[in-house]
């Protein structure tokens, strides 16, 4: 009889553990993600249920509430050994793009380095995706040039690649804007893609040099100096580094336009 | 044999399902261990409002919900939480009325940290020290130093967990006494003869010697101005009134100079107690 009911309580925690889990994911697709996060890591703490799927499920409420640091650092106390491979691949990819939107270039290409190192056998269209949008943000153009030929080549895609369109070719290069505004004023912002403030930027400094000159030649040596070439040299300093600072917004302009770009092709793939 | 069966499951049911108040509780303290503030909050606010909660429990709530806030620097909060801790959890109430002290302190709720440290009677000799490490830095921090030296007696730096930082407040106590004390009015009479002069002895070298900079390029153009094309020159007033504008404001901003540095200093010096008072601190209690 004892035999009896020790089966039928060992029998019943399975149930409570299935409960207790479908409780946490019912809070999730109702969109309660705190309590969601809660329950699982009740169920962490109580080590009824396994630790790797728990924290990818806690991993994805925080990503819902765009916590992606935080569910990024949830992902690295899960043991990527252990599991199904697809279980494990979730876990690699999860850890990727999350270090992605929030901003931790390397991170995301480790977790893709680490990925392809340990599991060789899973290929995913998404996780090539997502290595070569993050070799875009790192402007390693032609790597992820590299890339995208051989992500064309394994899904067949036919369509022509955004890295030979103009505008994708090239991206600025801030120290080389800085110092042709140095020399030639206005220049580093027009070669940075801004025209019209390259040309203001040049019309006050030649303004200035030209008072300069007219005190010099004049007899205004005080005001030559000090008004006409000493703010001739604060805005030449400035205007300098306001061309390194354009060519960066211009080039993250262009890596926002050519991801865009990379997702809309990619899309035909992931359909 | 029914009774048991049902005893057991009654157990196991509460054992999964983690629901009874004091199992709750625990979950609660694990989860302030790793660090996972939000989930904490959430279990134990709802926690908060249960009628079947005890004192204890409920002092309990209350102190790891102030810890919380204390850790995610919100100090307001959690010093209403570490308040709300009773007399019945005896080493609780210590480490919250200690930490309410301090963020009061941090606050520069000067006063309020002082009555609560006065009115607490210490349980050991450990706790001791510490609430004379930390009346010694409200002191410090109030200015009072008489006060302070009230207490210097008995301070004698023998125990090893607050003797380093006693002697930090002894530091403390002689940068407060040696403590320039510069004179605005001199500030803005240095200003007045030489422009920036005011500012340099204030402390703030590099803007005084920026401000004479840029007042010899005015004060020079306008006389450029003056010299070649008379008082009623466009170059000369243009340029003198440049002149003049800095040069008010040199005068200004010098006696002010003299407050920014005696704030800037000071803040530094707050600083540093603050950091002396919170470290026995944690090593107590954390």
């Amino acid at each position: 009889m004892i035999k009896f009911y020790l089966i039928c309580i060992f029998l019943c925690a399975p149930f409570f553990i299935k409960a207790q889990t479908k409780l946490a994911d019912s809070l999730f697709t109702a969109g309660q993600y705190l309590q969601a996060r809660v329950e699982y890591e009740r169920l962490l703490y109580l080590g009824l249920s396994s630790p790797n799927e728990l924290l990818l499920k806690k991993s994805y409420c925080l990503k819902a509430q765009q916590q992606y640091e935080e569910a990024y650092h949830t992902l690295q106390r899960a043991d990527f050994f252990k599991g199904s491979d697809s279980l494990q691949f979730k876990l690699y990819y999860e850890s990727a793009l999350n270090a992605y939107l929030s901003g931790k270039y390397d991170l995301c290409l480790n977790k893709i380095q680490e990925e392809y190192y340990y599991l060789p056998q899973i290929h995913s269209p998404f996780l090539e995706l997502l290595e070569i949008m993050t070799l875009n943000q790192q402007q390693n153009i032609s790597e992820a040039n590299e890339k995208y030929n051989e992500f064309v080549i394994r899904h067949h895609l036919s369509t022509s690649s955004p890295y030979t369109a103009k505008k994708f070719r090239k991206l600025k290069n801030p120290e080389r804007a800085e110092s042709m505004s140095h020399l030639l004023p206005g220049v580093g912002q027009l070669y940075a893609g801004f025209p019209g403030r390259g040309i203001t930027s040049l019309a006050i400094q030649a303004g200035l040099v030209t008072f300069a000159g007219v005190s010099f030649l004049n007899g205004y040596y005080f005001s030559g100096a000090f008004t006409g070439v000493g703010l001739f040299y604060m805005f030449n300093n400035g205007g300098a580094r306001h061309a390194h600072y354009l060519a960066e917004k211009k080039n993250r302009e262009i890596i926002t336009k050519l991801n865009n770009e990379i997702k809309k092709i990619a899309s035909e793939v992931i359909k | 044999m029914r009774g048991l069966l049902f005893l057991v499951l009654i157990f196991l049911f509460q054992n999964l399902d983690g629901q009874s108040i004091s199992k709750e509780l625990l979950f609660a303290r694990h989860l302030l261990i790793k660090k996972n503030y939000e989930e904490a909050t959430y279990v134990l606010s709802s926690l908060k409002h249960l009628p079947a909660l005890t004192s204890i429990q409920r002092d309990s709530v209350h102190y790891f919900l102030g810890n919380i806030y204390y850790n995610q620097k919100k100090l307001a909060i959690s010093i209403t939480h570490f308040d709300s801790v009773s007399t019945l959890s005896e080493r609780m109430k210590a480490e919250a009325i200690f930490f309410s002290s301090f963020s009061h302190a941090y606050l520069k709720k000067l006063n309020m940290a002082e009555r609560q440290m006065t009115n607490y009677t210490p349980t050991d000799s450990v706790e001791q020290r510490l609430r004379l490490l930390e009346l010694s830095g409200i002191y410090l921090l109030q200015r009072n130093l008489k006060k302070f030296d009230s207490l210097k007696a008995l301070i004698t730096s023998t125990n090893f967990i607050t003797s380093q930082q006693e002697k930090d407040l002894q530091a403390q106590y002689v940068k407060i006494t040696e403590q320039p004390k510069k004179s605005p009015w001199m500030a803005v009479t240095l200003s007045t003869l030489i422009p920036g002069a005011g500012k340099f002895y204030a402390g703030q070298k590099g803007q005084g010697v920026y401000t004479f900079l840029i007042s010899a390029v005015l004060g020079l153009q306008a006389w450029e101005g003056y010299r070649k094309d008379g008082p009623s020159s466009v170059r000369f007033i243009a340029y003198s009134s440049l002149f003049t504008s800095l040069y008010i404001g040199t005068i200004w901003g010098s006696a002010f100079a003299v407050k920014v540095r005696r704030d800037q200093l000071n803040e530094t010096i707050n600083d540093q107690i603050l950091f002396d008072m919170h470290i026995p601190l944690r090593t107590v209690f954390h």
